[in-house]
């Protein structure tokens, strides 16, 4: 057994007598780079990232491994990005990400922006607000904000929503890039095309509870997976 | 999930390196000017002014100050602070206090700075924890409950006699003491501002909850900006307890004294060096030319700047002179 990237044990959380999550267990190892996250709207998937990147505490259970080393009290190892891209829109670019380079020096920060920038193809507006960019590339910003501190784990939810299908193929390209200099990826995407072509190990959630892990195929070929999620998607 | 069929934007063309050569250049220049500023008023006392002229520029030196005080924790942080004209209260309390306990003014400095500081860890640890509008809650309880506790403390404070410095410092010497207080804040905003620290603090003013996914430290670096914010308006306080040479807790703990440095800190610039000192100077000139025409007139004033700032200027004055340079540099 690899080891666990992040080891999830029966977690829950729950609001006001609504359980958003019902004693989920799921473990991310470094066996796979791209991991999936699917399932219907309202089953718990962007609630489970926020327990393991700490904005939420699980009612129950326990959110362990690798990537959620501390330094200083904050997450060192583990990078996010929102469904709704959240940069920093009166800061430029490039200030998007040097806020995120705390434990750098400033000239290893500024190479290692230059070349986040350079790899999401962001270098032409380094110097705009971030406020000022398409959805498209305040994901990318959101990205590469997220990659600064160099994570072991990037939690990506809904990352190609919304965006242009090219840029979507571009942010697969950058991902795949990533993922060979050692970065591990958790995905959320609705997008079944762009998540099935890029994940090797796939989690369905449904009503709060892992109900099916697989491969692409095996999730595909799962019967309670087109019960609750693919066969209803488009019908 | 709607999908939004939207083509990557037209790319500029990257800024060359003599763009951004010249950038540095200008961000340079602008210390330089800055610099050049403080020297100049600091050494204004030795220009053989009349009395009147240095008391005008005491009072801008005195707004800077603690605009650019306030500017530090809520101009960076985007937490409203309602306590710091209760902070600059509190160090004139200090200042005097100690001077008619028999010590200098720098030690009368180092008191008012210091009750500031502790009265903001007081503040800040138990609301900087929380997020959103209980920071602001707390700093207003903090000055109401702060001029009820002067009030009481009779033996120490005066009660609402207030109190009275027992020896007078020069205007000249004030004048310097106070240009220097906020020409200190000023550098340390211009600095703070072109830092990584400062982008860190600013994170939490655009969005705390993605900063804190980034590996901020929130609530230490909002009680540190806190705390420096008020090591500065208590030293500016006990500075301003020998200008009026009696505090009395009424006019010492007023709503007014906290709302003037958040308005000419918001209209000038919020996380803006140039900001705050731009609109001190406005609102002190404004404040003694309209003196005779009546005495509050300089509020009316204010707010009216306020007016047509939140609906011409959403970034300040300064962020309105910069968009308006960078059309004039993008023009064909």
């Amino acid at each position: 057994m690899s080891t666990p990237l992040l080891d999830v044990r029966d977690v829950s959380v729950q609001f006001d007598g609504v359980r958003a999550l019902n004693d989920v267990t799921l473990t991310i190892t470094d066996d796979h780079h791209f991991w999936g996250l699917i399932g219907p709207n309202g089953s718990g998937k962007t609630t489970l990232f926020n327990a393991i990147s700490g904005l939420y505490k699980p009612t129950s259970g326990t959110i362990t491994g690798s990537a959620l080393r501390q330094r200083r009290g904050t997450l060192d190892k583990l990078g996010r990005t929102f469904q709704h891209p959240r940069v920093f829109g009166r800061l430029t670019v490039l200030e998007n990400l040097l806020a995120a380079s705390a434990a750098m020096n400033a000239n290893a920060a500024k190479l290692r922006a230059d070349e986040l920038l350079e790899l999401l193809s962001l270098t032409t507006v380094a110097d705009r607000f971030a406020e000022e960019l398409s959805i498209g590339q305040q994901k990318l910003v959101e990205l590469g904000r997220a990659l600064m501190r160099d994570p072991e784990l990037v939690l990506l939810d809904e990352v190609a929503a919304g965006i242009h299908p090219r840029l979507r193929t571009e942010i697969a390209q950058y991902l795949r890039t990533l993922a060979d200099r050692g970065t591990h990826f958790l995905i959320i995407e609705h997008d079944m095309r762009f998540l099935m072509r890029l994940c090797t190990r796939i989690f369905c959630l449904a009503h709060g509870s892992v109900i099916a892990e697989g491969t692409p195929d095996e999730i595909r070929a799962d019967h309670r997976v087109v019960a609750e999620y693919l066969g209803r998607r488009h019908g | 999930m709607t999908q939004v069929s939207e083509a990557p934007k037209q790319m500029p063309r990257p800024p060359s390196i003599r763009a951004r050569a010249s950038r540095r250049q200008r961000h340079g220049a602008g210390a330089v000017v800055l610099l050049a500023l403080i020297v100049v008023a600091i050494t204004m006392p030795m220009w053989g002014l009349d009395s009147y002229t240095l008391s005008v520029a005491y009072t801008i030196a005195f707004y800077a100050a603690v605009a650019q005080a306030w500017n530090l924790m809520s101009g960076f942080t985007g937490y409203i602070s309602f306590a710091h004209g209760a902070l600059v209260g509190l160090g004139s309390y200090a200042g005097i206090l100690t001077m008619n306990a028999g010590n200098g003014l720098v030690a009368a400095i180092a008191a008012g700075a210091g009750t500031a500081l502790v009265a903001s860890l007081i503040i800040g640890l138990p609301s900087l924890r929380l997020r959103g509008i209980a920071f602001a809650f707390a700093t207003i309880f903090f000055q109401a409950a702060l001029l009820l506790a002067v009030q009481k403390a009779g033996p120490i404070t005066g009660g609402a006699q207030g109190l009275s410095a027992r020896d007078l410092i020069p205007m000249e010497e004030l004048l310097t003491v106070m240009v220097a207080i906020a020409g200190g804040a000023t550098l340390l905003v211009y600095g703070l501002r072109r830092s990584r620290l400062g982008l860190r603090l600013l994170s939490i003013r655009e969005d705390e909850t993605a900063a804190r996914t980034i590996g901020i430290g929130t609530v230490r670096l909002k009680l540190s900006a806190f705390a420096v914010s008020a090591i500065f308006a208590g030293a500016a306080g006990a500075v301003h307890a020998f200008y009026l040479s009696t505090i009395l807790p009424e006019n010492t703990f007023t709503l007014q004294g906290s709302l003037e440095p958040l308005v000419l800190t918001l209209i000038g610039g919020a996380a803006t060096a140039i900001g705050p000192v731009l609109m001190a100077a406005i609102y002190g000139i404004s404040q003694e030319a309209l003196q005779e025409l009546g005495s509050e007139l300089h509020l009316a004033l204010l707010g009216l700047i306020l007016v047509l700032a939140v609906l011409f200027a959403k970034n300040g004055l300064t962020g309105l002179a910069a968009n308006v340079l960078r059309r004039w540099r993008q023009r064909p």
